[in-house]
């Protein structure tokens, strides 16, 4: 049997460098399972033995010898493919491989798709070269292979430098781009989205949550907060509207005491028909959202009856009966808020 | 005849990035013809420019537009130092000197550059404008078609064939120029590249000068391949069938085939479904016996006198006066005397056989009524010394042509001799090959002797359309025979309610196995037997042949691929010793494979080989030999005996061993025999034995049965000696491993058995390449175990096709260096249609159900697959996969087949001859040697595809990867590789539009897929 030893181009070649067992056909069909294992990062060696696992020697005839050159077809075809994974748009054009249209989209497709718990760690992180090279510590923590967690994070990085500063709506940029699915392009835009603004994503307090969470969230927000979602002039989706970053500023007259005190009265005596007392009660007390609503044990149903007065209640305050703009703007920001609390609340 | 030479060079994408500050390129094209060289503007800072360039005008000699290739040479424009280059694109124009040819090539080309592959793609038009002009003196020969294709194409009709065409052309190799030591590895492949396709334009207009003196217009199995010999240069040898061919008048080329019998097309030359006319053409004398033999004759002396027997003498002047008379009218120019309605067949004057120098003939189909009767395979090898004295420079170009042309001729006449020895005045299925090894080169040439009718189809045709079933049989019994099988197979026929009024025509010529020498005329022994079929000729027990199986024959069962492999080791010798070595080796080797065959095919239960290719290769110390065919019974000749053990030195213990090695054999005969349904009839022979030696298992029996085959009045009967354990050796050997389930295995063309092919799904190459080890000699049983290996493997990687045949699979062996051999093959994957052979004849086509019922089985086979999806569905998986493999269509289709299984071909797009050399001083870094040759492998076929889309075609048929010469450098880090393929770009259409997946993807394919300005049909484009 051979050994195996890694060439700088991470393909596996026989140790006896010199024997050539290679097959090409004119149409390049991809075994699925083969290409997610090379996408999982296993090496041509360890993805033998998965293969062999599956007990494909005994329902085939085949010896291992063979099952270790198909595999190593597949693999030199996928590494021939990265290059041009990396613009999927040129692999309907390349000439180099035969591929049937149904075979493109699932290459790509794949070729994009992510681990979450890889996303979770990057999240939020600045996509630069430097957290690149921190990935053993990702691959460590969440025992995906360090290549696969090279290859999310380049997507990462690859998505959103080309989408970052182009105008229209992000989902379908990043679909025309790279030829996903709509439901993986949203996951995309989430991402952006975040990179973009800032958001810190690593704080403590929101370890708890999911990538599903989040791009929940980066959804709404990029539908109701940034430009492109009002105005449906072209502009860049993947920013917060700054208008309305301006604007909500104008809404901090509620943290003043003497609204915020109002406020808070109007709210509480809304409340009050129709909460049990003890939400009254901690309500009352401690006027912060997740953590304390979580800790009293509030149901999500509480939870939104309560962002819902919040949001309407101030409706009575005088400032914002005076200035019906406000009011506006600070239903665009409760509503989405309340979308976004409702999707966080949960353990 | 001069033209004028048109170039537009549109656009590029994906270009390399050649400055990596600004990570763009600034591109321009130059675009260089003979002389003169044009160059575009420079495209600044992009990877897609847009060059949009005017039409470039090249003012040429039709002489130099068939020699020269255009040469496209994509650079970075660097303002201080030298230009880089990207890449560059040779583009042989002679498709677009062919009269009815296309117009323009037009389309995206990969930028292929030497050094690093692929780089990009390019979009450029071509067009060739050519003015008429009648130079009695000229020295080109523009217009003459050439077709890989060893058939006549479809779509014409051969109204002449006036045979073999040859030439050859000698050069210095670049490689082993002194400049070679000082210029960089790109240009002295560029400059390779280059030569290869200016010589192979050489001699492709210097044969079609041969054709147009003969009257022909084109050449059809024309075989053309490169010697590498070296230091001493490169022969590039062509040879070929000369005809005359027409459009088939009926043509009509819409893409409604929805009936395709009812299609004109179809009833042309189709192997799938054949039909032919009911007339016998006999003016040919001995219809005696027949068999197989492989004579072998070894000549060392390079210069020997050629005794030419009755024909006439030069090849030169062979081509003057018999035929010219008539065939001026034709005018040569192409076009032939089509009028038309009906091919006037009169006005191309057919040569007779007899005038023929070489009545040789490189194709394997032949039209209906043209074979009369096989006399078996016929061989002649030599070897030679390549001399390196009288290589003084250039200067040996001149009288060095002459030196091979001396070699091949000598060759030539012996196989001709050979044909005459079995009472055969032509050699049809002809190849000719080369083996080199240093100074030694082995030269072969091999064909089966037939006697033939040159009267060919069309003629028939002609006369049959007129009157029906007329048959012209001179012989009466032929007559009624053919008229009682006529009967026979209408009857049957009849079943399958086929309401075509040509099904009654069908029938089998058993004649064709008849033998045409005399029974005790040959020089050595043959057994013989009664025809099985008329009872009235003799015919020989077993019968070799180069060709595909001819439809006249009826086929019991199915065949199967059937290999002889040996390998012999030699001393190391210099020069004439060597020389004198290989010599002697050779008969041995030969008698080998022949041995091994005729065991094989005995196990097999088979009488019959096909396509028989026999390979023998030379190194240092290592020779083999590769005999490659397919096995099948004709139902004509005598049912195989069985292969009988003996043993002379019979002991208590070996008499035992003995038994147990006979019960073996039988056991596997009668299991092959069950499975490829070839059970001989009961009839024939006194006893039926395997039924017997089936129901006791005993060995006895059998001793019986080969007695009574033995005294049944055959002369000789196989008998396998076992005296030791080399022989022992011989035993395994000759017991194949079974075939993985769902597979059938064939070197030939068509399904060797009552099916069709009905759609294609793949066409593969397999590189392989193997150091032995140096404690480990190579013998035979390890040589073997390479090529079942290759075939299992190949059977693996295809798991998800079955039930499906892989055809015209065919090897291609190499010693590289004396402790490796490399091996490439390819083959094309079909499924198979379960049409009985009368629906095959009579064109039934395939009804809806019946592909149903291929899909279904598909599919049912597929789930024993075993794709555990990780993120999809399981049942979506697997529908996805068999969506693929059985629904998709390929862009471009490449096939070795001549025709495309489930298709048909409208139209010929023009001759595609190429040539790659690539180089990576990197190979680790690349994957080793396997990753540089998948790359290399899939480059080609990725520039085979473009060249034919940018012709206007969507397949590529007689596709054939000619060479494969890889030399490595381990220690350098460095590998070098030259492919030379070739093929027939054609434009088919498919025979059943599937709907339900199809059109929808073929839409996205269309957009996808850049479709050539229609510079092919209209001129819109043109300034």
């Amino acid at each position: 049997m051979y050994t195996w030893g890694i060439s700088s181009a991470g393909i596996l070649a026989p140790a006896n460098m010199s024997d050539i067992n290679v097959f090409v056909g004119n149409t390049s069909y991809i075994d699925p399972e083969v290409y997610q294992l090379w996408l999982d990062g296993l090496s041509a060696t360890d993805a033998v033995y998965a293969r062999q696992h599956t007990g494909i020697l005994r329902k085939t005839g085949a010896t291992r010898d063979m099952l270790q050159y198909d595999t190593l077809d597949y693999y030199r075809t996928f590494s021939m493919l990265e290059k041009i994974l990396h613009h999927p748009p040129q692999i309907a054009n390349q000439m180099l491989l035969q591929i049937p249209p149904s075979t493109q989209k699932m290459l790509i497709e794949k070729y994009y798709e992510f681990d979450f718990p890889v996303l979770r760690e990057i999240l939020g992180k600045k996509l630069s070269s430097k957290n690149r090279k921190d990935l053993d510590d990702i691959s460590e923590k969440t025992s995906i292979k360090l290549k696969s967690c090279r290859r999310q994070f380049d997507n990462f990085k690859r998505v959103f430098k080309v989408v970052e500063d182009m105008e229209g709506p992000i989902v379908k940029n990043i679909q025309s781009h790279f030829l996903i699915s709509e439901r993986l392009a949203k996951q995309y835009a989430a991402i952006v989205f975040f990179a973009n603004n800032r958001f810190d994503t690593g704080k403590k307090r929101l370890q708890y949550l999911t990538v599903p969470d989040f791009t929940h969230c980066a959804d709404e927000m990029i539908a109701n907060w940034t430009v492109g979602s009002i105005d449906s002039k072209v502009d860049i989706d993947a920013d917060i509207d700054r208008d309305f970053l301006q604007e909500l500023r104008d809404t901090k007259i509620l943290l003043d005491k003497d609204i915020s005190d109002i406020h808070r009265n109007v709210v509480c005596s809304a409340l009050q028909d129709k909460m049990s007392e003890k939400v009254y009660v901690d309500m009352e007390s401690n006027f912060k959202i997740i953590d304390p609503c979580r800790q009293t044990g509030w149901t999500s149903e509480n939870v939104r009856n309560f962002l819902e007065i919040y949001k309407t209640s101030c409706k009575q305050i005088e400032v914002f009966k005076r200035q019906p703009r406000l009011l506006r703007i600070w239903e665009r920001y409760m509503d989405t808020l309340t979308r976004c609390i409702l999707r966080m609340y949960h353990s | 005849m001069p033209g004028k030479l048109k170039v537009r060079v549109i656009a590029g994408r994906d270009l390399p990035v050649m400055d990596r500050a600004s990570e763009r390129a600034d591109a321009f094209v130059e675009l260089k013809f003979g002389n003169t060289t044009y160059k575009t503007d420079v495209y600044r800072k992009s990877l897609n420019p847009q060059w949009n360039s005017e039409w470039y005008k090249f003012e040429v000699d039709d002489e130099e537009l068939q020699d020269e290739p255009l040469q496209i040479r994509i650079m970075d424009y660097d303002t201080y130092s030298a230009h880089d280059a990207i890449g560059k694109l040779y583009i042989d124009l002679n498709p677009l000197l062919w009269k009815d040819g296309v117009v323009g090539i037009s389309g995206w080309f990969p930028i292929y550059d030497t050094m690093h592959g692929i780089r990009g793609e390019i979009n450029v038009a071509i067009r060739v404008e050519l003015f008429t002009d009648a130079n009695k003196f000229r020295e080109s020969s523009c217009g003459v078609k050439f077709f890989c294709s060893s058939c006549v194409p479809f779509n014409y009709t051969a109204a002449a064939i006036y045979g073999f065409v040859e030439e050859l052309v000698v050069n210095d190799d670049p490689e082993y120029q002194w400049i070679d030591k000082i210029r960089t590895p790109r240009s002295s492949n560029e400059a390779r590249q280059r030569l290869f396709s200016q010589l192979s334009g050489e001699l492709q207009r210097k044969i079609g000068l041969k054709v147009l003196e003969m009257g022909g217009n084109a050449v059809i199995g024309y075989n053309q391949c490169f010697d590498l010999e070296g230091e001493s240069g490169i022969v590039v040898r062509g040879i070929g069938t000369a005809v005359c061919l027409i459009k088939s008048s009926l043509m009509v080329s819409s893409p409604s085939s929805a009936s395709p019998s009812r299609d004109p097309l179809r009833e042309m030359w189709e192997f799938s479904r054949r039909k032919f006319p009911l007339t016998e053409d006999t003016e040919t004398a001995s219809p005696s016996s027949p068999t197989t033999t492989s004579p072998t004759k070894l000549s060392e002396s390079p210069t020997k006198a050629v005794p030419c027997v009755t024909r006439r003498a030069s090849d030169s002047d062979i081509t003057g006066t018999p035929t010219k008379g008539g065939s001026l009218a034709s005018s040569g120019s192409g076009s032939g005397p089509t009028k038309s309605a009906v091919p006037v067949v009169p006005i191309v004057p057919q040569s007779s056989i007899d005038m023929l120098e070489y009545p040789f003939f490189s194709i394997n189909h032949f039209p209906s009524g043209f074979l009369v009767h096989l006399g078996g395979m016929v061989t002649a090898r030599s070897v030679k010394l390549l001399d390196r004295i009288h290589n003084p420079g250039r200067l040996f170009l001149s009288d060095e042509p002459e030196t091979r042309d001396a070699w091949w001729t000598e060759i030539r006449t012996e196989i001709r001799s050979h044909a005459n020895a079995m009472g055969c005045h032509a050699v049809v299925g002809y190849r000719e090959t080369t083996s080199i090894c240093d100074e030694i080169c082995v030269l072969s040439a091999s064909g089966t002797a037939a006697v033939i009718n040159l009267q060919t189809d069309a003629q028939q045709q002609a006369v049959s359309d007129q009157k029906g079933l007329l048959t012209m049989s001179l012989d009466r019994k032929e007559f009624e025979k053919e008229k009682g099988h006529m009967k026979e197979t209408q009857s049957s026929s009849q079943d399958g309610a086929n309401a075509d009024d040509t099904s009654g025509e069908t029938l089998f010529k058993c004649s064709l196995c008849h033998i045409p020498y005399k029974e005790n005329s040959l020089p050595f022994p043959v057994s013989m037997a009664k025809c099985c079929k008329c009872g009235l000729s003799s015919v020989p027990d077993i019968l070799f042949t180069t060709i595909q199986p001819p439809h006249e024959l009826e086929i019991l069962g199915k065949g199967c691929l059937l290999q002889a492999r040996i390998c012999r080791t030699k001393r190391k010798a210099q020069g004439e010793a060597n020389a004198a070595l290989v010599s002697d080796a050779l008969p041995f080797m030969e008698y080998e494979l022949h041995r091994q065959l005729m065991s094989k095919l005995k196990v097999k239960g088979m009488n019959t080989i096909f396509d028989l290719r026999v390979q023998v290769n030379v190194g240092e110390t290592l020779l083999v030999g590769v005999a490659t065919g397919t096995a099948v019974y004709l139902s004509a000749l005598p049912p195989p005996t069985l292969l009988r053990v003996t043993s002379k030195g019979v002991t208590p213990n070996t008499g035992k061993h003995i038994s147990d090695v006979q019960k073996k054999i039988v056991d596997t005969t009668t299991k092959n025999r069950d499975f490829y349904g070839v059970n001989p009839p009961e009839t024939i022979g006194d006893s039926p034995e395997s039924p017997r030696v089936q129901n006791n298992g005993d060995v006895e029996p059998v001793d019986d049965v080969t007695e009574i085959n033995l005294s049944s009045g055959t002369k000789e009967t196989f008998v396998l000696e076992i005296d030791d354990t080399e022989d022992e050796g011989i035993v395994s050997l000759i017991l194949d491993p079974e075939i993985p389930k769902g597979f059938d295995l064939c070197s030939t063309e068509v399904y060797p058995g009552n099916k069709a092919l009905s759609k294609q799904l793949q066409m593969f190459s397999v590189v392989y390449r193997q150091t032995f080890n140096l404690l480990e000699t190579p013998n035979n049983r390890k040589l073997a175990d390479i090529f079942d290996k290759l075939i299992k493997m190949a059977c693996f990687k295809l798991r998800s096709m079955v039930p499906c045949c892989v055809c015209d699979l065919h090897f291609d062996v190499r010693i590289p260096e004396d402790d490796q051999i490399q091996i490439w093959l390819t083959a094309a994957v079909a499924s198979v249609e379960k049409r009985s052979y009368e629906q095959q004849l009579t064109g039934k086509a395939p009804s809806d159900s019946d592909l149903q019922f291929t899909m279904e089985e598909l599919s049912d086979q597929s789930s024993h697959i075993p794709f555990t999806a990780h993120k999809l569905p399981r049942l979506e998986r697997r529908m996805q996969y068999i969506k693929d493999s059985a629904v998709y269509r390929p862009v471009v289709e490449i096939t070795p087949l001549c025709y495309v299984p489930g298709a048909t071909i409208d139209r010929y797009m023009g001759n595609i001859n190429l040539y790659f050399i690539r180089e990576s001083t990197s190979v680790r870094e690349v994957g080793g040697v396997s990753g540089f040759m998948h790359s290399f492998v899939s480059e080609v076929q990725a520039m085979i595809r473009s060249h034919v889309l940018a012709l206007g075609g969507n397949a590529i048929v007689a596709y054939d990867m000619i060479e494969c010469v890889l030399s490595e450098n381990p220690h350098k880090n460095q590998c070098q590789c030259l492919i030379n393929v070739t093929g027939d770009a054609v434009r088919v259409i498919h025979d059943l539009e599937l709907p339900s997946f199809s059109e929808e993807e073929s839409m996205e394919t269309c957009k996808t897929e850049t479709i050539p300005e229609n510079i092919h049909e209209k001129d819109s484009k043109e300034p």
